[in-house]
């Protein structure tokens, strides 16, 4: 029977090398994320692993290859693959991102930016519907690192976002990281951004660390590497977004010089207690 | 039609198309804050297309990555990223022709075995991703009391004129590199076994027997054709290694008491 996420899960995105540890826990964190993708073979050792793991750990899926803002038809191959995905592991989470990674005939492995505008968001909300429709429930849509935007955007990205959650009725996965290297890079400001979400769409949270550099002309330049220890800015950001929203199960991505398993479990504990605190402060609020 | 988005496609083609030739201009059409380094922000996408398909086809091929060192093996891989991206995003078979693209990559010329190692590397990693079991055999339009040499499993074999199971083994941590006194050729058997997919020499009266089996030829067409393939060989005892392996059974299939 697949385990539910609960709103003050912490959890971390899956690796193999961590299989052993993870299993082995004697304190299993709340949840495991996984890359849809890496999962989409026929069978042979990622699958047995992972349903192993799925009898401790509740499961996220999180694809990474729809290209739901992409210029091409959304894929019927590939959302095929994400439903027997869905159907094998009926994870309590799935989700995917407003990106687009690609072009027929060339995945370029990214995730890319999107042009906001009125026929995109009507031609990514129509995607994500259609998408919903396959895999029989809803998805969540994660906001995206941004280093360049598009001359042609006219609404901004959490409008965008809300709208999109309003049309096609999927949920949000927040990535709080993401968020500040957008605002770094873009000169956004995350405050108004996180105000302009509806609490009740967010049904995830990212935390993840990244690379603060300068390009030549010493303009700041945030690089969403998922290689370093979420940075003290995010942590902060991401309690401004726990205020607004609650507690909402939280993951830690870590893709690059990854750390011990036990050495992640301390990143993901620290979320675990501010998620705890999280609850407390809303029920002190209620009583 | 409808003329924004078209435009917004035409757009987007061009960023794609931008990012994987390292000759052309900026796209137009994309922005950056008064002050930022727009080129620099490009490059970002830019370097994580192609940094990201060089890490897939390096965690696909870490053999021939040992054999001609990191920087080679980069070049190598964003030449061949850049001519054959991947088609859909399922990176775990992004590289099936990398073999092909190595034994006509001029400057590996001199590194004549490296396409047979990537062969193997190939093949391990698609049987390592491969399904759990066998399809169903399908039900003999005949009946008969012939025994038949069937697949036990998903096997690969490689062929080389180059020792490349050695190769291999020395460039995958199995044994200490070393120089190799006997290039004699061997030839590679491949298939999973629980978690591992061990890589194993066979001679032409195997490959010979694994390709009958295939084909679900009777035990004297399968003893022939080892025969002829490796002329003066025991085929029965290369049919017990194969069996001993996992690789082939021995079936009758109207036997009574068998395939109820």
């Amino acid at each position: 029977m697949p385990l539910p996420i609960q709103p003050t899960a912490a959890g971390v995105a899956f690796k193999p090398e961590h299989g052993a540890d993870a299993l082995a826990d004697p304190r299993p964190c709340g949840f495991l994320e996984v890359h849809a993708e890496n999962y989409m073979g026929a069978g042979g050792p990622p699958h047995a692993l992972l349903e192993r793991l799925a009898e401790r750990y509740p499961l996220s899926v999180h694809g990474v290859g729809l290209s739901l803002a992409g210029p091409d038809r959304l894929s019927r191959s590939h959302l095929a693959r994400l439903s027997a995905v869905c159907r094998r592991y009926a994870p309590a989470l799935v989700s995917e991102h407003l990106a687009w990674s690609g072009i027929a005939g060339a995945h370029l492995a990214d995730l890319l930016p999107t042009p906001y505008t009125r026929p995109m968001l009507r031609r990514v909300a129509d995607r994500v519907d259609a998408v919903q429709q396959a895999l029989g429930r809803a998805i969540l849509i994660e906001n995206p690192a941004s280093y360049v935007a598009w001359e042609t955007s006219r609404i901004d990205e959490a409008e965008f976002l809300s709208e999109l959650a309003r049309r096609s009725g999927c949920g949000l996965l927040l990535d709080v990281n993401n968020l500040h290297v957008s605002a770094v890079n873009l000169g956004l400001a995350p405050g108004p951004y996180l105000d302009r979400l509806d609490p009740a769409r967010v049904g995830e949270i990212h935390l993840a660390g990244h690379a603060a550099t300068q390009d030549e002309r010493g303009h700041p330049l945030l690089l969403d590497t998922h290689g370093a220890p979420v940075d003290a800015a995010v942590w902060r950001l991401y309690r401004a977004a726990l205020d607004r929203f609650g507690p909402v199960p939280t993951l830690l991505e870590r893709d690059r010089d990854v750390p011990p398993w036990a050495e992640l479990r301390r990143e993901v504990d620290r979320a675990a207690g501010m998620l705890e605190d999280a609850a407390r402060r809303r029920l002190g609020r209620a009583a | 039609m409808n003329r924004p988005r078209a435009t917004a496609a035409a757009a987007q083609r061009t960023f794609a198309a931008a990012l994987v030739d390292p000759d052309a201009a900026l796209p137009p059409g994309i922005a950056a804050p008064t002050g930022a380094d727009l080129a620099r922000r490009f490059a970002v996408h830019r370097n994580n297309v192609l940094s990201g398909l060089v890490e897939a086809l390096g965690q696909r091929f870490p053999a021939v990555a040992a054999i001609v060192g990191d920087p080679f093996f980069a070049a190598a891989a964003t030449e061949y990223a850049r001519i054959l991206p991947p088609l859909h995003p399922v990176l775990a078979d992004f590289g099936d022709r990398f073999p092909e693209f190595l034994a006509a990559f001029p400057p590996a010329a001199g590194v004549p075995y490296l396409a047979d190692v990537a062969r193997i590397e190939v093949a391990r990693t698609r049987l390592f991703h491969g399904a759990d079991a066998l399809a169903p055999e399908p039900v003999p339009a005949a009946a008969g009391a012939v025994m038949r040499v069937v697949p036990a499993a998903d096997v690969a074999i490689v062929r080389s004129r180059y020792p490349v199971v050695t190769i291999w083994e020395m460039n995958a941590g199995l044994r200490p590199p070393a120089a190799i006194a006997d290039w004699s050729p061997e030839w590679a058997m491949l298939l999973r076994r629980q978690e591992r997919v061990p890589v194993l020499r066979v001679g032409p009266a195997a490959a010979a027997l694994v390709q009958a089996s295939r084909r679900r030829r009777s035990l004297a067409a399968a003893f022939a054709a080892a025969l002829a393939a490796e002329p003066g060989c025991d085929p029965v005892a290369a049919l017990t290694t194969l069996i001993e392996a996992g690789a082939v059974a021995v079936d009758a299939p109207f036997q009574p008491g068998r395939n109820q």
